[in-house]
């Protein structure tokens, strides 16, 4: 039961929009550097670049929507954490191609920017009045986000150093795996059973089976984490358990969606389907070409799940803070968005995934392709809003 | 009390808000309140009722969720005609 008189007013549109500029920034310069360089430094301008941005605008507008709770200054808690993961993530990125020592000050920056953001989403998410699988999912991954950054500001310190121990190849793989599946993944998971019956019109997933799920890929990303140090096999038996347990989120979604009950097309749903579709192909990949899998799991799954939710969210915020101040003439959510150009940008999304696998230097065209057409799709919703912002509200005018 | 229903489960995004926000511009008070029936809780129209003045009360039954809109001054009312517990 949820009663009351109203939950705190959404952030201003600007706190999320400045994160999904930022995140096409380094997605365009992730895409130029794969010319030149696919090595670990690029890696991070598109998880942390990319994805993180985006989904720290959209966990900073999610939190009075999903649990009732905001931040306090939310314009100036975006650009304080914007900025430091900006500049985070240039020095990270510099530090491989002019000196190591950079990655220092780099480190600090993230810790600050990361840390910072994380550290208040969690205490926010623990506060929170009531709970709900996605709020235990969004906890479960931004606990994992934090012990990611530990381990990442670990491994960069010590490359800082030149003295990349033999923990180094240890802890790497479990950097990556609260970064991809803790971090990254549980997130998705959680935010998608809000957005999947809110967006399509679908059944909401069993209570019971949200939460299940939720404990459970946490559970086995912790056991991921720990059996490495115990016995070889139990480490393999427990990432494949993991890598089964996201199969199975994606079967359920995948089925929730084919249950939707307006079957409209539209490439927002093809996005979620190929993401989804994306989790089938890891098991195997693991085994035979680790390479391809880190590919799919960010490109194929992540990516294309935030592109997808990139094309609902801000046409929707466009819109709601537009109507918030008593305008209603303005164009609608789909009339925002041009859907033959999201269509173009799914298939060179997916073409440049795949050209990523076999080769950088045929991917880096497509994907700034791919970027160019997501940020052209993307301004129209933001300029309606930025031109409605200049008009007189009719409320004021009464 | 007249009672206003708007079934929004089947609508998309904004549709179901604009659905509700208009419903409420005919909401009287001490005369009607509005009873929206949704597949969850629309908790960004919830945002937008600080300003209007207006109260909700969400009631889950099964899968649907049943949520009363209604002015400050007919709380004791809704109550008795909704008899959703906790209230």
């Amino acid at each position: 039961m949820f009663q009351g008189l109203s939950l705190d007013q959404a952030p201003p549109f600007e706190a999320p929009l400045i994160f999904f500029a930022g995140a096409l920034f380094f997605g365009l310069f992730g895409s130029f550097v794969l010319f030149f360089d696919d090595s670990l430094a690029t890696l991070h301008l598109f998880t942390i670049g990319f994805l993180m941005l985006v989904m720290f605008g959209a966990l900073q507008q999610m939190l009075p929507v999903v649990v009732g709770v905001r931040f306090e200054k939310p314009l100036r808690a975006a650009l304080l954490a914007f900025f430091s993961i900006f500049f985070g993530v240039l020095l990270f990125f510099a530090a491989f191609w002019l000196d190591l020592s950079l990655l220092f000050v780099g480190v600090l920056f993230l810790l600050v920017g990361i840390g910072g953001f994380g550290m208040v989403t969690l205490l926010k998410l623990l506060k929170a009045p009531y709970s709900s699988p996605t709020v235990i999912a969004m906890r479960f991954s931004l606990i994992f986000l934090l012990l990611a950054l530990l381990l990442g500001a670990h491994l960069g310190s010590s490359l800082g150093l030149m003295k990349a121990s033999q923990s180094f190849s240890t802890l790497l793989p479990i950097h990556a795996l609260f970064a991809g599946f803790g971090w990254i993944g549980l997130l998705i998971v959680g935010v998608s059973f809000q957005v999947i019956p809110m967006f399509y019109v679908t059944p909401e997933l069993d209570e019971k089976k949200r939460g299940y799920l939720t404990y459970a890929l946490a559970a086995l990303v912790v056991l991921s984490a720990i059996t490495p140090f115990i016995h070889h096999k139990a480490a393999l038996i427990s990432f494949i358990t993991l890598l089964f347990g996201f199969l199975f989120f994606g079967l359920l979604t995948l089925r929730q969606l084919a249950r939707r009950k307006r079957a409209i097309r539209e490439p927002t749903i093809l996005f979620w389907q190929i993401g989804l579709i994306s989790l089938f192909a890891m098991p195997l990949l693991f085994f035979y070409d680790p390479r391809a899998f880190v590919i799919v799991g960010i490109f194929g799954f992540a990516m294309s799940i935030v592109f997808g939710m990139l094309y609902k969210i801000i046409p929707f915020l466009a819109w709601f803070h537009i109507s918030s101040r008593g305008f209603f003439d303005m164009p609608t959510m789909k009339e925002m968005i041009d859907e033959r150009v999201a269509y173009i940008q799914l298939f060179v999304h997916i073409t440049a995934t795949l050209a990523l696998i076999v080769q950088p230097q045929i991917a880096a065209p497509l994907m700034i392709l791919s970027f160019l057409l997501l940020g052209f799709n993307l301004l129209r919703p933001v300029r309606i809003y930025f031109n409605y912002k200049k008009r007189p509200s009719p409320f004021e005018m009464r | 009390m007249r009672e206003i229903v708007v079934d929004t489960r089947e609508f998309e995004p904004p549709a179901p808000m604009q659905m509700v926000l208009s419903e409420l511009q005919s909401m009287l008070p001490g005369e009607s309140f509005v009873h929206q029936i949704h597949r969850m809780e629309p908790t960004m129209l919830f945002n937008r009722l600080k300003p209007m003045g207006i109260e909700f009360v969400v009631d889950k039954r099964g899968d649907e969720y049943h949520i009363y809109y209604f002015y400050p001054e007919d709380r004791e009312k809704i109550r008795e005609i909704i008899d959703v517990p906790g209230t």
